[in-house]
């Protein structure tokens, strides 16, 4: 978040205009997607790409913005998303009809009380004992939740009908297209209300609370009551994703708020980049795209899932967005052309050890996990097969040189990528 | 409760606690040393499980309980040298990461090659008999072994690191590394050694947990979280804590397993048998639930109680 | 009139170690007071019991006549007293700006504030550049902190410590790891900014002390062993012997 408040001059009629540009391409872009991918199967993938962005959105406020790592955020998610089931439910059995856009509020509402408890259990250290409360939190609550059937339902999760509560804003939200219009008009409210308030004196503090906990003491500010306000707003907003999500599946289990959720989020959020605002966005569709199309196609996708997060950590901790970003810088710098060889070598390489590491994980998941299933399979389009030799030397061979290639050329990246940002500021 | 529940109950609640203490002293080193919790330890666990089920289907179970510990202690040597070590430039948060990463991706690995369902690790016919008679009932000999070898094992931890030359670099390495290294040790071999063994040490309570617990991919990530609210409960960087603490969770879940009483129950011995109707499903549900369902709830319970009250932990140096 | 600063049998146990062993000292209002001592004498401990990071063991800590002592950083510094850290302990990943912003916030009035931009306020921009201008870090507004020079980040670490307003400040070791020159440079800036306020400072460069010193304290082994202007420390033989040793040669 330190990128954009550094940028921010002070305010004019031209700069505002600038200012406003991207949000009103991002609201252009959304009300021309759904013209652009008009089946029912892509306008769900839509809205389970919009609640994904909105949920990695908030967990940026923790992550990136005020450093603290949480492994419990898919518990605001899922409280979030029983909390509007249940205020459906009820409004329904009391005949009352009720504008289905505004449930999202009620859910977020509900999220950002509970987060401001929660907030107050772990806001008292930041880094590794948040963490760990944050992880026995969620534990707490997922366990606790198998106690309360009549809450959160037992195998068969809480359901219910989402025309239950009456036509508004002149639709009737049956149609999957409905549930776009919400999920997109809640998304430009969070994502504006984020963005506003990373630049408010409370956003600027969860900078500083990440920079160093313990110097904003020294300013005059409690640490502990900035942290446990970020998770609050956090936790609400991310209260706002899950109740997107029981609106547009029409069904709420446990499994929001598992560990599998919390994971998820940590993900599609670091993997997409947390210095960059909309970095998670970015994240949440890449992610989001490849769990959709990835589980259709190959049963290693949580595995490739979890190599691309390790890649990330170790290699471009600014993740996509920052990759994107570098790239930009590249443009601007006018030395693509010199850099061409380097980046074309690089390109080359990542995909031949990009090929070779997906041989080889689709041979072993065909070997092991799925032997019932034989052992030809087309990688890639190549007929391999798992009894063959030549198939696992081919994978070995192009994941080992491309590896080993790519050592070098990444170092000079680095050193590329430090003298662009020298550049930049000299 | 009978005293046959309760003396079974106290004999498997240690059994429980020593392996988890088994895998808790291997965390407990590690953060020791990288100030990061290993979040792949429990992974190493579940590797030295499945290692030790496949070696022991081809040489038997006791050359598996030396071989397949070994492979893991190897194994997370690697990982620590050309994986953690190049994170640590990103500080904590990134070596957090990585290791989320780790287990991550060997959680998935597992279920590539070995499937989703469990395996059928058997104890080893050598220990499969009765050691002795409670109450009318056997205790087998299998468990006795393992509490005899965690015992052991955690010995063989402590003179190492509190009578030898070794033990003394190590702990050395773990709060002054530099000093160590201006002494002329190799410090980076000391971190990769103590990686490794503490990654070893998990293998060898999934060797002999194995067969108790289940073997399955899901095996480490039920655990993971029990080991860190023993870690932190115990004190984070205290061996002393997390022997307790272990032993603390290890009764607690063996014991609510055993208990078998319900609030219906508690209201029942005051003449109350049904909850009023009016206040709900919500008080049904609270009506129904029985101690051995709260159990799972219980550690987590104590591991926020301590992180609020007492952040340092039972025995801890720095919270 | 009451003591800027006032401490009263001080002490401060770590375990079975006593560090600060019984420290009373005066500092009066609007004076320029230096802490000298050895390494180990306990000058980072004093400060960090004075400035909240940690509880003393018993004695008294009275600021403007109030006991702050135990009390957290935050009180104290709303309270008045500042300090600046040995080791640079700036926001590094922030820019120089946003690191001035924080340290304004408070005594703006604008707390924790939601429902404005930090950019657009007026009194946090005129207030920002002020300080920008005195600590002559102007052109580097928008850099991060970590990417500036060693001296420019020691002229930060003062901004922070003086942006919160406070009129009683305690800098340790403001020259430490600078050369002749920039010693030199460190010294005008604290002269300027530090104009009108109180301020205690841990230093070791003799020179700069006794231009800088009204008074001058003397820590050794956890007690002060003697205050007084720089002449009178100069001539004290229990601080010739303890600690200042060929000191008539370096201050010539």
């Amino acid at each position: 978040m330190s990128v954009s408040t550094l940028d921010t001059p002070a305010p004019g009629a031209g700069t505002r205009l600038t200012a406003a540009l991207p949000w009103v391409a991002i609201t252009a872009t959304l009300i021309v997607l759904p013209l652009l991918f008009s089946s029912n199967s892509m306008i769900s993938t839509l809205n389970y790409l919009g609640t994904m962005a909105i949920f990695a959105l908030s967990y940026n406020v923790l992550l990136g913005q005020t450093g603290l790592l949480s492994l419990g955020h898919g518990t605001f998610f899922g409280l979030g998303g029983f909390i509007a089931t249940h205020a459906i439910l009820h409004m329904a059995d009391a005949g009352v009809s009720f504008p289905l856009p505004l449930i999202p509020a009620i859910g977020g509402f509900g999220a950002l009380i509970l987060g401001f408890f929660g907030g107050w259990l772990a806001s008292g250290r930041g880094g590794m004992p948040f963490a760990m409360i944050t992880l026995g939190l969620a534990e707490l609550v997922y366990a606790a939740a198998a106690l309360f059937p009549s809450i959160y339902g037992s195998e068969e999760g809480v359901s219910f009908d989402r025309m239950d509560l009456g036509a508004s804003f002149g639709m009737d939200y049956g149609p999957t297209v409905d549930i776009y219009v919400i999920i997109a008009v809640w998304f430009l409210i969070c994502a504006g209300v984020l963005y506003y308030f990373s630049k408010t004196p409370l956003g600027l503090l969860t900078n500083a609370v990440r920079d160093n906990a313990e110097r904003i003491e020294f300013l005059g500010f409690s640490a502990r009551r900035v942290r446990m306000l970020a998770y609050a707003i956090a936790a609400a907003v991310a209260g706002v994703a899950g109740s997107l999500a029981a609106l547009n599946f029409e069904i709420m289990t446990v499994n929001e708020m598992g560990a599998a959720t919390c994971m998820l989020v940590l993900l599609m959020t670091y993997i997409g980049g947390t210095k960059h605002f909309f970095g998670p966005v970015l994240g949440a569709i890449v992610i989001g795209l490849m769990k959709i199309w990835l589980s259709d196609i190959s049963p290693a996708w949580m595995m490739y899932f979890g190599l691309l997060f390790i890649f990330v950590v170790m290699v471009q901790p600014a993740g996509l967005a920052g990759i994107l970003m570098d790239g930009i810088a590249l443009l601007r710098s006018g030395s693509v052309g010199a850099q061409a060889p380097l980046l074309g070598l690089i390109g080359l390489a990542g995909a031949i050890a990009l090929a070779g590491i997906v041989i080889l994980i689709e041979l072993s998941y065909r070997a092991g996990l799925d032997a019932t299933l034989g052992p030809q399979i087309t990688v890639l389009g190549l007929p391999l097969s798992t009894a063959s030799v030549v198939s696992w030397v081919l994978g070995l061979v192009c994941a080992g040189g491309g590896v080993i290639a790519m050592r070098p050329l990444l170092d000079r990246l680095d050193t590329l990528r430090h003298s662009l940002s020298k550049g930049e500021t000299a | 409760m009978s005293a046959e529940v309760i003396t079974f109950s106290l004999l498997n609640g240690t059994l429980y606690g020593m392996l988890l203490f088994l895998l808790a002293s291997g965390l407990t080193l590690i953060f020791s040393m990288m100030g990061v919790l290993n979040f792949a330890h429990a992974s190493f666990f579940m590797l030295g499980a499945y290692f030790g089920y496949e070696i022991s289907k081809i040489v038997g179970f006791f050359p598996a309980l030396i071989l397949a510990p070994v492979l893991v202690g190897l194994f997370g040597a690697l990982i620590e040298r050309y994986g953690l070590r190049r994170v640590h430039k990103f500080g904590h948060l990134g070596e957090l990461l990585f290791t989320i990463g780790v287990a991550f991706v060997i959680e998935e690995a597992i279920q590539m090659i070995w499937g989703r369902s469990p395996m059928d690790y058997q104890v080893p016919e050598a220990l499969n008999f009765t050691a002795f008679e409670i109450f009318g009932t056997g205790y087998p000999a299998f468990r006795l072994f393992m509490l005899i070898m965690s015992v052991a094992i955690f010995a063989g931890l402590a003179l190492l690191l509190t009578r030898t030359r070794v033990g003394l670099i190590v702990k050395a390495s773990l709060t002054h590394p530099e000093m160590v290294s201006m002494l002329g040790h190799d410090v980076p071999l000391v971190f990769m050694s103590v990686f490794g063994v503490g990654s070893a040490l998990a293998g060898v309570a999934g060797v002999i947990g194995g067969p108790i617990l289940i073997t399955q991919p899901s095996m480490a990530a039920a655990l993971g979280p029990i080991l860190f609210v023993i870690v932190v409960v115990g004190g984070l960087g205290s061996l002393t804590g997390a022997f307790i603490a272990s032993l603390l969770v290890g009764f607690i879940q063996t014991f609510a397993v055993a208990i078998d009483l319900s609030v219906a129950d508690v209201f029942g011995l005051i003449g109350i048998t049904q909850p009023p109707a009016a206040l709900g499903a919500l008080v049904s549900d609270i009506w129904n639930v029985s101690v051995s369902q709260v159990g799972p709830v219980i550690p987590y319970l104590l591991l926020v109680v301590m992180l609020i009250f007492r952040p340092m932990g039972l025995i801890g140096k720095r919270a | 009139m009451t003591h800027a600063l006032e401490l009263r049998n001080l002490k401060k146990s770590f375990g079975p170690v006593e560090i600060i062993r019984g420290v009373n000292l005066d500092l009066r209002q609007g004076e320029r007071h230096a802490l000298i001592g050895p390494n180990g004498a306990g000058k980072s401990t004093l400060f960090h019991l004075i400035s909240g990071r940690i509880a003393p063991t018993s004695g008294q800590i009275l600021f403007q006549g109030q006991n702050i002592a135990g009390k957290p950083p935050a009180e104290i510094v709303r309270a008045g007293l500042s300090r600046s850290f040995q080791i640079t302990n700036i926001f590094p990943q922030m820019s120089v700006l946003d690191n001035l912003r924080c340290a304004v916030l408070w005594k703006l009035g604008h707390r924790y504030s939601i429902f404005r931009q930090t950019p657009t306020l007026p009194d946090v921009a005129i207030e920002c550049e002020r300080l920008l201008d005195q600590l002559g870090l102007t052109r580097r507004a928008h850099d991060t902190a970590d990417s500036l020079t060693y001296p420019e980040q020691r002229a930060l670490e003062l901004g922070l410590a003086v942006a919160s307003g406070a009129n009683t400040l305690l800098l340790d070791e403001p020259m430490a790891g600078m050369n002749h020159s920039e010693t030199e440079a460190a010294l005008q800036l604290i002269m300027k900014v530090t104009e009108g306020k109180t301020l205690l400072m841990v230093e070791h460069d003799m020179g700069v002390i006794f231009e800088m010193a009204d008074r001058i304290s003397v820590l050794v082994y956890g007690q002060i062993i003697a205050t007084g202007t720089p002449q009178e420390i100069r001539a004290n033989r229990a601080v010739q012997e303890a600690y200042l040793g060929t000191s008539e040669e370096d201050a010539a």
